[in-house]
């Protein structure tokens, strides 16, 4: 397939009428997603080394929490300084991704040793911190790590309160926000699509940390085995419902099928019934969530991700604590059984149309 | 014809498309999906979700190992899913959706069937053997239906089989004793792999052609003689030594040429970038803190900045081979 240049995009735009003017000079390089990886995964490297350097250089900053929080916010607002520099460039942005994260460290450390790391207000204070941190540093980059870890704070904050399900409802709820109001919020692009990944590579942690019971970047197990709230996930799970329902509903007007139309019918019981998967398997719809979000905003990498954290809850989900294997072997194949029935359904009524057309 | 769905995403951020517009403009420019993609997606998503699904709802089954179900209940269980699998797949003659789907999940429960059949009959063999067998099983299908889905599946069972090979010996002796051979084991399994993929991908498979899976095997192979040489450098050296470094070496150079000259790959190119750039910070920390050359507070603060620098550059390199699309 024959790829447009920019300047072949803006004379097909402007002959449909939907823009005027010149063709805009070509904005700052964006940087794809393979060199963000890289640079993400580097970046967490040089911070390690610069916190070996902290720990080793100012020795008695790590026996106060105040200490280390104080320390971890100056490198921070470093950070914050390097993003919105005049003379911002590549080594510039890597150096305040280094810092930040370093910083995030000694700040979430201070914070946890404070208020206590099995306390659920640490993880929201956390939570929080993260959440400014999207709003103040100015790179997509460091903003989908941030929105990652408040997204993963604000999880175990609820898991520490003994909800299992609500995490990923919650997930699917920001999710859903985000990516059906991507191109109505389009001005704010370069602060909600960073968001939205973070809350999709939350979800794809999430699908195996909640399950297993493993704290978060402090990798110790906190609670296993926490009791089945029948409350909660029902609660959950019906929340998880109507969620699905809106995402269905937005991208359904937003593709022009009338709502009484069968098409219509179809995707909504479809979004309820996988929906309802979610009191014993919370993973499953939220993965199918990211998965079609992504095909219908033309995003691959969504789409990708999707898949990832299909993949991810379905290794995970063997090793959960509160269902026998044959309670979840009926939860797979019950689910597994419908989506084929559906396609045999859908089949039979595509080639009825394809008859009548 | 195709746009960039960027271009569009950043004329709206300048205020260049009207947010109203940025829907029609993403269509006029064929990045968002129509009618038909609609049911091509809806169809694939139902089918490999329903037959992953079901095939994984068997392995939790048999796992499960129900004692008030019989022996022949659940080989009976098993085989007929199997069977059903293969018929529906041979039905469709390979080439179909529904038939690639159903192997794949005949695959699957090819594995839930060795499980069953140690779990059965008490036959004492390694867990390294049941991945090597379950590999063996499926390898005819792989080759028939030349799924790049069921060839990943093959050579991950294959990656286990060696890994629990080598981890059979639980002393500390056999794990010093195992520790390189394993990694030999991966580098070469996986290289060897990858090579043969290329080349058949290139010369009379194109269908093999899928770069998502090729971007895996490397991805496995770069980690395994990244790691490897990472731990040589750390590790007192031994004769085998200059030969690791050698075979890093090897990688990097065969590697960078053809996925930068033959068939340029971004993803891999820049997981070349990352390796090469926690080598030189691992001969650094072996360097400065074994050696005291310097204080190793200052070490520390001196490798960071080189971590900085060093991915920063490769940042600005790689932008500029994407911006180029790989081009000379």
């Amino acid at each position: 397939m024959t790829r447009l240049s920019p300047e072949q995009v803006w004379q097909e735009l402007a002959h449909a009428g939907l823009v005027a003017g010149e063709a805009p000079e070509p904005s700052r390089s964006a940087t794809p997603w393979v060199v963000r990886l890289m640079l993400g995964v580097a970046g967490w490297f040089g911070a390690l080394f610069v916190l070996v350097f902290l720990f080793l250089f100012f020795k008695h900053l790590w026996s106060s929490a105040q200490l280390l929080m104080a320390f971890g916010l100056a490198l921070c607002s470093i950070a914050a300084v390097c993003y919105r520099s005049r003379h911002r460039n590549d080594f510039i942005e890597q150096l305040g991704l280094a810092l930040s994260l370093a910083g995030q460290y000694l700040v979430i450390s201070g914070l946890l040793n404070w208020l206590g790391s099995r306390s659920n207000l640490s993880f929201v204070v956390v939570a929080l911190f993260e959440a400014a941190l999207v709003a103040v540093m100015a790179d997509a980059l460091h903003r989908t790590l941030s929105a990652f870890a408040a997204a993963i704070a604000l999880s175990y904050a609820l898991f520490l309160q003994g909800a299992m399900n609500l995490p990923a409802t919650a997930l699917a709820a920001g999710l859903v926000l985000v990516w059906t109001q991507e191109f109505a919020w389009s001005q704010r692009g370069a602060l909600l699509r960073p968001v939205g990944y973070g809350l999709a590579l939350a979800a794809v942690y999430i699908d195996h940390a909640l399950l297993r019971g493993e704290f978060w970047f402090l990798s110790r197990p906190i609670r296993h085995g926490q009791a089945f709230n029948v409350a909660e996930a029902t609660t959950a799970t019906l929340l998880l419902c109507v969620i699905s329902l809106v995402a269905a509903l937005r991208i359904l007007q937003r593709e022009g099928i009338p709502p009484g139309s069968t098409w219509s019918r179809v995707a909504l019981f479809a979004s309820l019934a996988v929906s309802a998967t979610s009191y014993r398997a919370p993973g499953l719809a939220v993965g199918l969530l990211i998965l079609l979000l992504g095909f219908a905003n033309g995003n691959r990498l969504l789409a990708g991700l999707g898949v990832l954290a299909l993949a991810a809850y379905l290794s995970h989900y063997y090793y959960q604590l509160q269902w026998t294997l044959l309670d979840k072997s009926l939860v797979l194949f019950a689910t597994g059984a419908l989506l084929l029935a559906l396609r045999y359904g859908l089949s039979k009524f595509w080639g009825g149309e394809k008859r009548h057309a | 014809m195709k746009g960039s769905r960027q271009d569009i995403l950043d004329w709206a951020e300048q205020g260049r498309i009207a947010a109203p517009n940025v829907v029609a403009a993403l269509r006029v420019v064929g990045t968002l999906p129509d009618p038909a993609d609609w049911r091509r997606f809806v169809d694939r998503l139902l089918l490999w979700g329903g037959a992953t699904l079901c095939a994984a709802g068997l392995i939790f089954f048999l796992a499960y190992n129900w004692q008030d179900l019989g022996k022949f209940a659940k080989f009976g269980l098993a085989e007929a899913l199997l069977a059903v699998s293969v018929v529906v797949s041979f039905r469709g003659g390979g080439e179909s959706p529904a038939s690639k789907a159903a192997l794949f999940a005949a695959a699957l429960v090819t594995g839930a069937l060795f499980a069953l059949f140690g779990q059965t009959y008490q036959t004492g063999a390694d867990t390294f053997e049941l991945f090597a067998a379950w590999a063996l099983a499926i390898l005819p299908w792989a080759l028939v239906s030349r799924s790049p889905l069921l060839w990943l599946l093959c050579l991950a069972l294959g990656n286990l089989a060696i890994y629990y090979y080598f981890h059979a010996d639980l002393s500390v002796i056999g794990f010093l004793l195992n520790f390189e051979r394993q990694f030999w084991a991966l580098i070469f399994f996986n290289a060897a792999a990858l090579a043969i993929w290329e080349y058949a991908a290139g010369k009379f498979q194109p269908r093999l052609h899928a770069s998502w899976a090729m971007r895996i095997i490397a991805a496995a192979c770069g980690l395994s003689v990244t790691w490897f040489c990472m731990m040589t450098i750390l590790s007192s050296a031994r004769s085998t030594t200059p030969l690791v470094y050698l075979t890093y070496l090897a990688w990097l150079v065969i590697s960078f040429v053809y996925y930068r000259y033959k068939r340029f790959d971004l993803f891999i190119i820049s997981g070349q970038i990352l390796s090469l750039v926690l080598i030189v910070a691992t001969f650094m920390v072996d360097a400065l803190f074994k050696m005291s050359i310097i204080d190793d507070a200052f070490g520390s603060l001196v490798i960071g900045a080189v971590v900085i620098c060093l991915s920063a550059a490769g940042g600005v390199w790689l932008k500029h081979l994407a911006k180029i699309g790989g081009k000379v």
